[in-house]
C-alpha cells in the first residue's frame, strides 16, 4: 500500500488500496480521531495488549439466514464483526459499537437484539436473521417496500437496523399506533432524522400485515 | 479488547471456582450474562479480564409470583419480567422502572442480575482516557466533581465519587424493600436491597436471584 501527500497535505493512496483496508491501516498505526474525541474500539493496539499473546481462537458455528457458517474467531469477536468480517454480511452497520444507535440490529430467534453487544462466541445455536435475510429472493419483505414508499431513509445508515427492529416492533405488536411507534423503535437513532417516514412505514407495513394491536 | 480467554462453566460450582472477582479493576476474571453492560465495559477497556466467565444456562430465569412475594430469577431478561403478568398486575412498579430503560434490543437481552450490577455510566468512568477515576483507581481523584457532572448523583455522594447507580430497576427495588439471593464460594445468603447497594458485597455478587417482599 503507498500512502504519500498531495501538495495540500492531504492524505492520498494507492490506486489498489480499498476503503476497508485504510480503515485497518488507521487502526494499526494509530486511533482515529473524530471531532476530536476518540472512537470508542480504536485505542492504539499498543494500549490494547495485554499480559500474554492473543487467546486461542474458538471455532464455532453460527446459523444466519438459514445457512450454517463454521468459524474460527478470536473470542473477543462481537457478533456484529463476525457478520460484517467474517461472514462478510455488511448489511448490519456498526453507528457506534457500543449498543446506542440500534444500527446493528439483528435478529436472534426472531428477537430483536444489538449485535455489536453480544459475543459471537456466545449465540452457537441461536437462529440469526440479518437485513440479507429478510427478502425472500427478490421479493421484498413488506416493511423494507413501505421504506421505499415512504421514502423513509436518507444516507440509509441507520435504516438496516431500523427495518430488523421495525420489523420485530410489529411482530411484538407493538406498532398500533404513532406514539407507541415511536417508543418502541426508541433503540434505533436517526441522524438524518428521517423518523417522521420511518414511523410511517412501519404503520404502513402493520397495517398491511393485519399485525396492528395496543396503541 | 483486552485479550481473555472465554470459559463456558458446566455448572455455577464450576462458575464459582473461578474465583472471579467482579467489579474490581485488577480481577483476573469477570462474569458475562446477557453482557449488554459487560461488552461495553470490555470494549472501552474499563474491565480488562484475562478470563471471561459465561454465565449461560447457569442461572435461574423464572418469574415466580407467590404468597412470599415475587421472585425474579436473575438469568429472566428485562423483557420477560416487564411483561409478565403477575409483575404487571402486581408490582407494576417494577414493570415500568424496565420499560423505561435502555432500548427493546436490550431488553430482550439484558440480565434481571446484569441490570442490577450493571455499572455507572459516569462518562469519566467509562473513558479510560481520563486517569482520575477513584472508581476505576482507587486514590486517582475524581473528574466528575468539578467536571461534566449534570448526569451525576447529588444525593448519596462522597469527596471521592459522585457516579450515580443507572438501574430503574434498583430504585424500584428500593422502593419495594427487595432482597437478593448471594450466591458465591462461601454459600449463599440474602442480602437486602436497600442497604446494600453502596457495599463491596454487591461487587462480588456472583449469582443473584431476587426476592422482594410483598
Amino acid at each position: 500500500m503507498e500512502l504519500s501527500s498531495n501538495p495540500k497535505g492531504q492524505m492520498i493512496t494507492g490506486s489498489d488500496l480499498t476503503r476497508r483496508e485504510l480503515m485497518d491501516l488507521a487502526a494499526v498505526t494509530g486511533a482515529a480521531l473524530l471531532g476530536g474525541q476518540l472512537m470508542p474500539g480504536s485505542v492504539p493496539q499498543a494500549a490494547a495488549q495485554g499480559s500474554g499473546a492473543a487467546p486461542t481462537p474458538l471455532d464455532l458455528v453460527l446459523r444466519v439466514n438459514g445457512t450454517e457458517h463454521r468459524l474460527t474467531l478470536d473470542p473477543r469477536t462481537t457478533l456484529l464483526d463476525a457478520l460484517r468480517e467474517h461472514l462478510h454480511l455488511t448489511g448490519s452497520k456498526k453507528g457506534c459499537g457500543l449498543g446506542q444507535c440500534g444500527a446493528c440490529t439483528v435478529l436472534m430467534d426472531g428477537e430483536r437484539v444489538k449485535s455489536c453487544l453480544s459475543l459471537a462466541a456466545l449465540v452457537e445455536g441461536r437462529e440469526i436473521t440479518t437485513i440479507e435475510g429478510l427478502a425472500q429472493g427478490e421479493q421484498l419483505h413488506p416493511l423494507q417496500a413501505a421504506f421505499i414508499e415512504h421514502d423513509a431513509f436518507q444516507c440509509g445508515y441507520c435504516t438496516s437496523g431500523q427495518i430488523m427492529a421495525g420489523v420485530a416492533c410489529i411482530n411484538e405488536g407493538h406498532a398500533g399506533s404513532a406514539q407507541e411507534i415511536r417508543d418502541w423503535m426508541s433503540g434505533n437513532l436517526c441522524r438524518c432524522g428521517a423518523y417522521d417516514h420511518i414511523v410511517a412505514a412501519i404503520q404502513d407495513a402493520a397495517r398491511a400485515t393485519g399485525a396492528t394491536r395496543g396503541g | 479488547m483486552h485479550p481473555f480467554t472465554l470459559e463456558r462453566p458446566r455448572d455455577l460450582p464450576a462458575a464459582l471456582a473461578l474465583r472471579a472477582q467482579a467489579g474490581r479493576n485488577d480481577a483476573p476474571a469477570e462474569y458475562i450474562a446477557g453482557g449488554t453492560d459487560m461488552v461495553q465495559l470490555l470494549q472501552e477497556f474499563v474491565r480488562r479480564p484475562e478470563r471471561l466467565v459465561s454465565l449461560a444456562g447457569l442461572l435461574d430465569n423464572r418469574i415466580e409470583a407467590g404468597p412470599q412475594g415475587l421472585r425474579l430469577g436473575a438469568a429472566a431478561t428485562m423483557a420477560e419480567v416487564a411483561v409478565h403478568p403477575a409483575v404487571v398486575e402486581q408490582f407494576p412498579v417494577i414493570a415500568e422502572a424496565l420499560l423505561n430503560s435502555a432500548s427493546p434490543q436490550v431488553r430482550n437481552q439484558a440480565t434481571m442480575g446484569g441490570n442490577l450490577l450493571q455499572r455507572t455510566r459516569c462518562p469519566y468512568f467509562r473513558d479510560v482516557g481520563y486517569a482520575a477515576c477513584n472508581k476505576r483507581a482507587p486514590g486517582s481523584g475524581c473528574s466528575a466533581i468539578g467536571g461534566e457532572n449534570r448526569w451525576n448523583a447529588v444525593l448519596g455522594t462522597s469527596d471521592n465519587c459522585i457516579a450515580a447507580n443507572p438501574s430503574d430497576l434498583a430504585v424500584a427495588l428500593v422502593a419495594l424493600d427487595g432482597s437478593v439471593e448471594v450466591q458465591g464460594p462461601g454459600g449463599q445468603r440474602v442480602v437486602r436491597w436497600a442497604t446494600s447497594t453502596a457495599s463491596p458485597v454487591t461487587r462480588r455478587i456472583s449469582r443473584r436471584c431476587l426476592n422482594p417482599a410483598r
